[in-house]
């Protein structure tokens, strides 16, 4: 929300009426307050701009702070009630200081930052959330760094609704005279639990350190990240790809530190304007040669737009295995271990997606259109059935249908092979038969899904060659029957 | 500078006119020149491959199949010749198939010795995507073949192919669709060799017993630096996935035919018509001469 001079408030419908849900800075220096009504907030200023509250676009636009607040650490998470004036962001900085020169640098940067993109914004660092939490919303301070020792002293003074706690249990406790946190302190614990339940201790001794608190951050924290901040705003290629090259170089200095390697690496530019861009490229197998990720990326540069400069650039392992130096292996004739087999599937299975790249294992199952499946190259190999892959192959089709198609099929007796069939309007000739071979369906597999669909029935094979010598697989459903009509398909074609 | 080593009475000798025809092709194609002819792309049947100018077909250079009517048989005879890249290559490295549809089978695929070790399959959706990935197997050299179906590539994207190959050190061979029976057959200008291959019905004597091995009919259109020529061949498959050794010969000419056609096919298809019309018993067979 733009900084503005008028006074403007949201507002929403509630208790039959419209009310104000959040105020900006001007409409706070008028006294205008969230919960007030509208109709009175106009008495007291006549010609107050108002806006009707749009819940999913404050937290999406709640979500777009926090993915850019990542410049400033991976740990972010919005807070949970994101409407109105309540709208916060967690940050874990643990760490993440001396990146910036220390943590009062930090806040600096942050309120920087926030003041430019236009947000109203008021922070405070300390060493547990509950402290923070307080401080940054009670105190009136715009930012406030609280020491360690300094904890206690910072909450005394504050209203007992800055431990986050229910408006029934605020009003309860103000029905017992109890107004500050220190005054909250002083009483004895057992009535209170007694009275409230655990909720208000909990909420005290979390924001005390005494009780831990844990929250989610909205993405996860990746292994190990790579972070360059530039003074001037990247907005050329040139200077995006030595950026990507310095970060790559300390990205897996510190993954071969780890013995890690990545499967998937992002790079994020967080851009002037509080957009962010990305980029992810991933690897079959676990890399952490700077070359073979930079060559990934390469590829894909394009599609990453710095629009009016990159501010930041952070690389990120999302995913790593482990990467042992000295576990090299010594089958080298696998084929598996060749770098440039890697960086080839790699390539490919990120230019035309992993989906596209594929290995056809067998399966051991009886209908031919389960015996195969396809799975991504990238993957490491299965552990492949001996047996089934070095066992006796009964004559399979080189090429199979993805479903059987229906065909007519004219057969001296009903029990014979076909001595002429018709299939995509094309009649065929046979002068050779060979079959049948009955496979009949898996009982034994309780998920419908896996069975051939529509009526579970045997189906009897053939192998026909028609007068030119093209060779098919086709099949007849179900045992024949007198009185059933019987129907075939085209199944597959032998080279 | 250059001694002549070879003498006028050896001149007719076939060792020689191989030993120069290869050193016309190193001079032609400067990135050959590290080659041996023991590199060729081999088709594990004496006959033929004794009758192509590299013992085989030629390393790091592009070769395209057509199927005759039917495509079957020249995806079969291109998944043959895949299977045998992936098993006389020093490294076993794995072979690349390029294509735009998914009604590859995997049982059918192991009896060529493609199986999910040595074969990766890239389906793409759009022709450019696969000439991209075709190249790009091409030149990064850690295949020993790739294949790819496309069904009109232009003089440009041949000549790149061929490139690729060169570069990579990697035979690259180019599925092409389905010509016309008996059409005279528009070669594939760049490549080493153009093949066409057809299903084939075999005589009633060597019916028996049916289905036996795959027959096709391997019509070898043009081939730089030879002639062309014709066989048909038995296709017995290997059994056991990558297990079998290369020394066993799975493709072999049929006997009554070999002999007719040796030294004699100057002229594509004339070999057909000597002594063994009769026994193709099936017309749809002889159209394809």
């Amino acid at each position: 929300m733009p900084p503005a001079n008028n006074p403007l408030v949201t507002i929403g419908a509630e208790r039959g009426g419209w009310t104000i849900l959040a105020v900006n800075e001007a409409a706070a220096a008028v006294n205008l307050r969230p919960g007030l009504a509208l109709a009175d907030a106009r008495a007291l200023v006549p010609g107050l701009e108002s806006r009707e509250v749009d819940p999913i676009a404050e937290r999406r636009a709640l979500d777009a702070l926090a993915e850019s607040c990542g410049r400033f650490t991976p740990w972010v998470a919005p807070e949970g009630d994101a409407s109105g004036m309540c709208a916060g962001l967690w940050l874990d900085i643990s760490g993440c200081g001396h990146l910036f020169g220390g943590e009062d640098a930090l806040l600096n940067d942050l309120q920087a930052y926030l003041d430019r993109l236009g947000y109203a914004n008021r922070m405070a660092v300390a060493d547990t959330p509950g402290v923070a939490w307080a401080v940054a919303r009670f105190s009136g301070e715009r930012r406030a760094h609280v020491k360690p020792d300094d904890q206690l002293k910072a909450l005394a003074p504050l209203p007992v609704a800055a431990l986050r706690l229910a408006p029934a249990t605020v009003e309860g406790l103000h029905r017992m005279g109890l107004r500050t946190i220190g005054e909250l302190r002083g009483v004895a614990r057992a009535p209170l639990a007694a009275r409230f339940g655990a909720g208000v201790l909990d909420r005290l001794d979390q924001a005390l350190g005494q009780r831990p608190e844990t929250f989610t951050p909205r993405r996860p924290v990746p292994v190990c990240r790579a972070r360059l901040s530039f003074a001037e705003p990247i907005a050329h290629r040139n200077g995006i790809d030595s950026v990507l090259d310095k970060l790559l170089e300390m990205l897996c200095t510190q993954l071969a530190e780890a013995h890690e390697g990545a499967r998937s690496v992002l790079l994020t530019g967080f851009r002037t304007d509080g957009t962010v861009a990305e980029l992810r490229v991933g690897t079959g197998r676990p890399v952490s040669d700077p070359a073979h990720l930079a060559r990934l990326f390469r590829e894909k540069l394009d599609g990453f737009d710095p629009e009016y400069g990159i501010e930041v650039a952070i690389l990120a392992a999302e995913k790593t295995d482990r990467l042992d130096p000295d576990q090299a292996p010594l089958d080298v004739s696998d084929g598996q271990v060749d770098p440039n087999l890697d960086y080839l599937l790699d390539r490919l299975s990120n230019r035309l997606g992993p989906s596209r790249v594929l290995r056809l294992q067998r399966q051991a199952r009886h209908l031919p259109e389960y015996a195969a499946k396809s799975v991504p190259a990238a993957e490491p190999l299965a552990k492949v059935d001996e047996a089934l892959d070095g066992g006796p192959l009964a004559l399979r089709p080189l090429r199979l249908l993805p479903t059987p198609e229906p065909i007519q099929v004219m057969a001296p007796v009903p029990d014979h092979p076909p001595v002429l069939f018709r299939w995509r309007q094309r009649p065929y000739r046979i002068v050779c038969a060979d079959g049948p071979e009955r496979i009949a369906p898996e009982w034994w597999r309780e998920d419908p899904s896996q069975l051939f669909t529509g009526e579970m029935e045997a189906r009897d094979y053939y192998r026909l060659e028609d007068e030119t010598g093209s060779r098919f697989w086709v099949f007849r459903e179900g045992l024949y029957r007198p009185e059933k009509v019987v129907h075939w398909y085209m199944h597959g074609f032998f080279a | 500078m250059m001694s002549d080593p070879v003498g006028r009475q050896q001149l007719t000798s076939p060792d020689v006119l191989s030993a120069l025809k290869h050193q016309i092709d190193r001079l032609e194609r400067p990135t050959l020149a590290k080659a041996k002819p023991g590199d060729a792309l081999t088709l594990g049947v004496p006959e033929i491959d004794g009758y192509l100018p590299w013992g085989g077909l030629a390393p790091a250079s592009l070769h395209a199949i057509s199927g005759a009517g039917v495509l079957t048989p020249a995806i079969g005879f291109a998944a043959a010749l895949l299977g045998r890249a992936t098993q006389i290559s020093q490294a076993k490295r794995p072979v690349l198939w390029c294509r735009q549809g998914y009604d590859l089978y995997a049982p059918g695929l192991s009896s060529f010795g493609l199986t999910a070790a040595n074969l990766i399959i890239v389906n793409v959706a759009k022709e450019q995507d696969l000439l991209w990935a075709m190249e790009e197997g091409l030149r990064s050299g850690a295949m020993s073949a790739v294949l790819g179906e496309a069904r009109a590539p232009s003089p440009t994207v041949l000549r790149r192919l061929q490139l690729a190959a060169e570069t990579g050190g990697t035979t690259a061979l180019l599925l092409n669709g389905v010509m016309p029976d008996g059409g005279t057959g528009h070669s594939i200008g760049t490549s080493m060799t153009h093949w066409r291959v057809g299903a084939i019905t075999a005589p009633v004597a060597m019916r028996d017993p049916w289905p036996g091995p795959s027959r096709w009919w391997l019509e070898l259109l043009r081939c730089r630096g030879g002639m062309a020529g014709s066989w048909p061949v038995d296709w017995y498959g290997t059994i056991g996935g990558d297990e079998i050794t290369h020394k066993e010969q799975n493709m072999k000419i049929w006997e009554e035919y070999a002999i007719d056609n040796t030294g004699t096919s100057s002229r594509r298809g004339q070999g057909v018509k000597t002594g063994s019309e009769a026994a193709f018993d099936a017309p749809g067979r002889l159209r394809l001469a």
